[in-house]
């Protein structure tokens, strides 16, 4: 609240001239009408002239039109600025993406080959690793400027979210294993499908559970649970690690954030995931949250509405 | 008998790569580097299958998806459209042009690349 008084801050945040920005013209703005309206009650007082009182009002009346042209240029500077900055990394992902695709296929053609020596399998696994890291940040990168100019889509249908997670952390099984940390999946198979959108809620899924296998402590378990909740499908993760402090606690969904724990422990991460979870599970129509106690217990679980049967395609059962 | 996939592609190492896991499925790859040339040989050949990138050198990926929609003789061809464009406008624009599926290949594996196409050529 008190950073939002601090008009030089906001100034400097938007990166304006302080006599360009908004905040800092506002308040001349104010000034300068508290004035006129004094000026305008002393001159009536003391000046029994129409004429002079009608010559300050218009003066006045300029004034403020100049100050409010100003300040409308300077919005549609920013508005500008921001729509240039989403435009730059829309396209420089756009260029990164079909390199970083096609070093990837041609890793997994050679990662095929049975014929390939133990060290050389080492090598082209390292740099598929690395470059799967490389594409999930352009991608990342890509649904954070499509989520901030309203332009992320998300395609709902039916799928399983139990089979989804079975595979999510078969995926991160290595991962957990260099860890020393086990994951525990507990599901009944006959839960209901969930009707969202499915190419993203795994990226959401994926994040959740990096998260839970970077921040744990190793030699200790991880648990996940898919259950049925009213209309609602519920997974919930549930680690032993660092605490999140009380103060970062409210900035935990925030996009670039990164927790004190997480820079402490030196963890990878850009920071999006959870933002993007947040966007993806809130634009299906479900909910995500979080606790952390002291003991270092820390809890994520989202919700996500249950298939209806008319949303069912006539060859799939719940 | 072998089914018959067409990949027009511009960026020959993906094509390799692509080509090579496809032909290694039992397919029969036919390549074409640009849309003008993937467009003669779709009419020449008469592909099971059409992978199309929208990125593409003389005519793009959408002319040649109008192009196949218009014709009757290559309008039943399934088109599996392979790129990295991904924004609302595209996706809805291919499908409209008739694109069986969208793939963004940032998105997807080989091994989820023949699946697909799996499921598209009906196997």
């Amino acid at each position: 609240m008190l950073n939002e008084l601090n008009i030089k801050e906001q100034c400097d945040y938007l990166k304006v001239r302080l006599w360009e920005c908004p905040h800092f013209l506002f308040i001349i703005m104010g000034g300068v009408t508290i004035a006129a309206m004094i000026g305008t009650n002393i001159i009536a007082r003391y000046y029994a002239d129409p004429e002079l009182a009608a010559l300050v009002v218009i003066s006045v009346t300029s004034i403020l039109f100049v100050i409010s042209h100003i300040i409308v240029q300077s919005f549609e500077r920013i508005a500008q600025a921001s729509r240039a900055r989403a435009e730059f990394i829309s396209i420089v992902s756009h260029q990164l993406r079909n390199p970083l695709s096609s070093i990837r296929w041609q890793l997994e053609v050679l990662m095929r080959d049975s014929a390939l020596d133990q060290k050389t399998r080492s090598y082209v696994e390292g740099i598929n690793e690395y470059n799967n890291r490389m594409t999930k940040l352009v991608n990342d990168l890509l649904t954070v400027n499509r989520i901030e100019s309203n332009r992320l889509v998300l395609t709902p249908a039916a799928f399983s979210l139990v089979d989804m997670t079975h595979k999510v952390v078969q995926d991160n099984m290595l991962f957990a294993r260099a860890s020393n940390i086990t994951l525990d999946v507990r599901a009944h198979k006959d839960i209901s499908l969930v009707f969202a959108d499915e190419t993203h809620i795994r990226w959401a899924v994926e994040n959740l559970v990096g998260n839970a296998i970077r921040y744990s402590n190793p030699r200790s378990t991880i648990g996940i649970t898919v259950a049925k909740k009213g209309l609602d499908v519920l997974w919930q993760i549930t680690n032993q690690g660092l605490p999140i402090s009380t103060s970062d606690m409210r900035h935990i969904f925030k996009k670039f954030f990164r927790a004190e724990s997480s820079i402490r422990k030196r963890t990878e991460g850009s920071g999006l995931g959870l933002f993007i979870a947040k966007a993806v599970v809130e634009g299906s129509g479900g909910t995500i949250e979080f606790s952390s106690k002291q003991s270092g217990e820390t809890k994520f679980w989202f919700t996500l509405p249950r298939t209806k049967v008319k949303q069912l395609s006539p060859n799939i059962k719940t | 008998m072998k089914k018959n996939i067409l990949f027009i592609e511009d960026e020959s190492a993906l094509q390799r790569a692509l080509g090579d896991a496809v032909r290694s499925n039992g397919y029969t790859v036919q390549q074409a580097l640009n849309g003008d040339d993937g467009l003669r040989m779709a009419k020449s050949e008469h592909p099971d299958l059409i992978l199309l990138d929208l990125v593409l050198p003389q005519k793009d990926g959408f002319e040649v998806l109008s192009a196949i929609h218009d014709d009757p003789e290559l309008k039943n061809i399934p088109v599996i459209v392979l790129t990295n464009l991904e924004s609302p406008e595209e996706v809805e624009k291919a499908l409209s042009l008739g694109a069986s599926t969208y793939l963004v290949k940032a998105h997807y594996s080989l091994e989820e690349v023949l699946t697909k196409i799996k499921q598209v050529i009906g196997e």
